[in-house]
């Protein structure tokens, strides 16, 4: 079939030649008096000037028209020292110095993360970095905090310390044997992930769940961070691309709100190439000028970078088109769903039903709040129902591992097979039948080495490879603390994206932990719950 | 030595799955592919028993495979469904006929009715003589808004139940992104539902939304089933074709990328207070149709006025051309009008839908 598109009538304009300015007798469009040393998409000459305020204007009425932020209001910024936190901290200076009534009137502290640790074999100028940028901050004024990435590893919360030139000693002198196995740890953690997009996405999660932690360590309730239009929208398509579709206005709006901590985006109306002319004219360098952050490698978040840059180049209007078709987007609740989707609450749980049948089974009570993935502290995305992109590719999945075909007709296909390929799939069915029938909190808790496959089958049912469900205590090993979770127990309390993340790590284990800590809890509060439902209204 | 097929059935493994990665013999392949598209069938509950069913059959690889899978889930699984085979001819010479030829020879082998409906019984004109009109640059947009039409005006003529199309998970993904950069929130949201329908039409639906187009390919080619492949004489330089190579560039670095963003699209949720566009119907044939005069109805104008680029140009242009027109139909110039309203009956109602 002809597979152009039907509806081919939203024509995306192509570009035309940029306009040159470069020959010095272009005047600016608005005043037209100055000479032009700005061009704005493509087309638009601008004077210094009138570039400038044209861009203070777009910055501070981003903040003025939300109404959120107040006089007074503490805001914690996050500095990476690249070109658009840079910016804004020299936006928020002249925001705040200026001596008239468009002063702005909230109280900025900073916080940059060392991201030393990740980068330290290929060259020692890393631990600069944190320098340069916190005595950047420091020599206009204010408050800059700063943690090493490593931290987001440690069992206890550990509060960013005020910056000073030994920050690192004294630091490292509270958690002095700590630090180094938190750097291993984090290594490790990192180099688990088999795929260059994962690990850049990994290394994304930590960030954003330290910069979170440290607001609430420092009792902020407002962090602003510095991306601009072009890198959210680049976002958007890439975030789309890792199956994170469902939290993309976490990325795009200009507040949301995460664990209660408020999350703004103050430079969302600005573009690249906008900030680099503010650069070039008010003379500001950024102190992170390798592309660190850039990615390298294939990953995917790389590939959809090329790939918008360069179909901006052919279409200028490709990058505040995306920006725009995200910033329409919301957070779905499930009941804004199509109609085609038919809500099954068992999917929540991980791939835990043992067949179709016991969708319909499923007390929708059991799916009292929403949870959050422990992970990247979002919304939990994996409740699409029974007709759902999660849900096909666990049948798929499930089907070509284990296709117990005999005669070649309607035959069910139950459980999974054991990775060992010994255990006789039949005995298994029945047996995880007869636990998951006769008491749905029963476990029973012998365990093999391989169990992991059919663990996650109706609510942890455990059973041994050949013998089928052996006795049937009521003790809940979860409640151990130090027992590790199997992957299967992980993934059922994180979101579509971090599945993926996880099912690349092999071992959980690994994962920080107070990751797993909340793991436990919501593991036992659906215990809990599962336990009450038949009493809950 | 041979790579056993992952399920443990003691068979040399022929193929790696492109889904899942997993190393699959030939049988159980055929068993796993089948399965899974029964599982979307009855999962988002596609049918009822006795449904008169249409499959929209162009000849090509998708809706070859479509058309025999239904047959053989049918069959296997009793859904109880009367099925039946709509081809849209466009009248293109050296691709269209030669497709049709295809699908004439699946209603043989499946021995599934045939029904096949022309541009030119529908609208008086062929694709080709459209091409001799508007030249290589618009006529996909001609060809794609009256395919949508025809496919609809087809099922109503046989008066089925529901239409099925072959879109793959790759077209649905594809669809996804390039909505994503083109703007449009409606189609965004509205293009990952499994099932598309609202009040008074006839429902359509995708049993392989989560089906890759490479084990469609696959199935096809173990099956020796019988299709045309070629591209159409007049395919374009689409935009489209951008989402797509983004698509096969982000399946090259992970196979999952395509379910991947399709879970995305099913995530999406559109903000309070954005306006979307709200349908209505068309004043000339009664098409829902988002504008007062659909689509279909002013190409159509613009062709039979020696006007085609009227409906490639700006509404508001359109505007003014139909409101001349309601002016002078009360004069002369009626017989144009006459003619149009024969080839679009008031009589069909039904809404132009899909992506």
């Amino acid at each position: 079939m002809c597979s152009v598109d039907p509806d081919e009538l939203t024509e995306m304009v192509r570009a035309t030649d940029g306009l040159d300015i470069t020959s010095g007798d272009v005047l600016c469009r608005k005043c037209k008096e100055g000479m032009a040393e700005a061009v704005l998409r493509g087309k638009d000459p601008y004077c210094r000037d009138c570039f400038l305020s044209y861009f203070e204007h777009k910055f501070r009425s981003t903040i003025g028209k939300s109404k959120q932020i107040r006089q007074g209001d503490g805001v914690l910024v996050a500095m990476s020292g690249g070109a658009s936190s840079t910016t804004l901290l020299h936006l928020i200076h002249s925001g705040l110095t200026q001596n008239s009534h468009k002063r702005l009137g909230f109280k900025p502290a900073f916080l940059h993360i060392d991201e030393s640790c990740l980068y330290e074999e290929s060259d020692g100028s890393a631990n600069d970095l944190a320098s340069k940028v916190c005595s950047e901050v420091m020599s206009l004024g204010y408050t800059c905090y700063v943690i090493s990435i490593q931290q987001v590893m440690a069992t206890e919360i550990t509060s960013p310390s005020v910056y000073t030139e030994d920050w690192q000693q004294t630091s490292q002198h509270q958690t002095n044997n700590n630090n180094e196995t938190l750097k291993k740890q984090l290594r490790e953690l990192l180099s688990s992930c088999q795929s260059d997009t994962n690990r850049h996405d990994l290394e994304e999660r930590l960030r954003t769940t330290l910069t979170l932690q440290c607001a609430q360590m420092l009792e902020y309730k407002k962090v602003f961070l510095a991306n601009n239009s072009t890198t959210i929208a680049i976002h958007i398509l890439s975030q789309v691309a890792i199956g994170r579709g469902a939290h993309l206005p976490y990325h795009v709006h200009f507040k949301t709100t995460v664990e209660e901590v408020e999350i703004y985006h103050p430079m969302r109306e600005i573009l690249d190439n906008e900030i680099r002319y503010y650069m070039k004219f008010h003379g500001v360098t950024a102190s992170q000028t390798s592309s660190r952050h850039q990615h390298q490698g294939t990953s995917i978040i790389k590939c959809t970078e090329d790939f918008l840059r360069g179909l901006q180049a052919e279409f200028p209007s490709t990058i505040p088109t995306v920006f725009r078709t995200g910033d329409k987007l919301q957070l779905s609740t499930n009941n804004s769903l199509g109609n085609s989707r038919c809500s099954s609450t068992l999917s929540v749980r991980g791939e835990s039903e043992v067949d179709h049948r016991t969708n319909t089974e499923v007390n929708p009570k059991m799916k009292l709040e929403r949870e959050s993935c422990v992970l990247c502290k979002l919304p939990l995305d994996t409740d699409q129902g029974a007709a759902s992109a999660l849900k096909a590719t666990q049948v798929s999945l499930r089907l070509s591992q284990q296709v117990a075909r005999t005669g070649g007709s309607q035959q069910k296909h139950d459980g999974k097979s054991v990775a060992s390929g010994s255990a006789n799939v039949q005995v298994i069915e029945e047996a995880v039948k007869n636990c998951g029938s006769s008491k749905k909190e029963v476990k029973s808790s012998c365990e093999s080495g391989k169990v992991s496959a059919i663990e996650d089958i109706e609510d942890s049912c455990r059973c041994s490879n050949n013998t089928g469900c052996c006795s049937t205590r009521n003790t809940s090993h979860n409640t151990k603390q130090d027992e590790p979770f199997s992957v299967d127990i992980i993934e059922k309390h994180v979101c579509y994206g971090c599945r993926i993340l996880l099912r690349d790590m092999k071992d959980g284990g690994l994962l920080p932990s107070r990751v797993l800590k909340a793991v436990g809890e919501q593991e036992r509060r659906s215990q809990m719950r599962l336990e009450i439902q038949d009493f809950l209204l | 030595m041979p790579i056993q097929c992952s399920t443990g059935c003691h068979k040399n493994a022929v193929l790696k799955r492109p889904k899942t990665g997993d190393a699959l013999c030939k049988d159980c392949f055929f068993w796993v592919f089948e399965e899974e598209v029964h599982h979307t069938i009855t999962a988002a509950k596609l049918f009822t028993p006795d449904d008169y069913v249409a499959i929209a059959a162009s000849g090509g690889k998708d809706s070859t495979v479509l058309a025999y899978i239904m047959k053989l889930l049918n069959d296997r699984y009793n859904y109880g469904l009367k099925l039946v085979l709509l081809s849209v001819d466009e009248g293109i010479t050296g691709y269209r006929d030669d497709s049709l030829e295809t699908v004439k020879r699946n209603e043989q082998q499946y021995s599934i009715p045939l029904k096949i409906v022309s541009y030119d019984e529908l609208y008086g004109w062929t694709m080709d003589r459209i091409v001799e009109q508007i030249g290589l640059k618009n006529n996909c947009t001609f060809c794609g808004v009256f395919r949508r039409q025809a496919l609809d005006r087809g099922a109503t003529l046989l008066k089925v139940d529901k239409i099925v199309t072959g879109h793959n998970a790759d077209d649905i993904a594809e669809t996804v992104i390039m909505n994503i950069l083109r703007g449009d929130i409606a189609r965004l949201q509205r293009c990952t539902a499994i099932v598309t329908a609202s009040e008074g039409t006839i429902p359509r639906s995708k049993p392989f939304k989560y089906t890759y187009e490479k084990e469609i390919v696959m199935y096809a080619y173990f099956k020796k089933l019988d299709y045309f492949s070629t591209e159409c004489i007049y395919s374009p330089n689409a935009y489209r074709g951008y989402a797509r190579a983004f698509l096969k560039d982000l399946e090259k670095i992970r196979s999952t990328s395509i379910i991947d963003v399709i879970h995305s699209g099913e995530c999406f949720s559109v903000r309070d207070g954005v306006k979307l566009p709200t349908q209505g119907i068309c004043e000339q044939c009664g098409h829902v149709s988002s504008q007062p005069v659909c689509k279909a109805c002013v190409l159509l104008e613009g062709l039979n006025k020696g006007k085609p680029r009227l409906g490639l140009g700006k509404t508001s242009k359109i505007r003014e051309h139909l409101k001349r027109n309601d002016e002078n139909l009360e004069g002369v110039v009626a017989s144009d009008a006459d003619t149009h309203k024969i080839n679009i009956p008031k009589t069909i109602n039904i809404k132009q839908l899909d992506f």
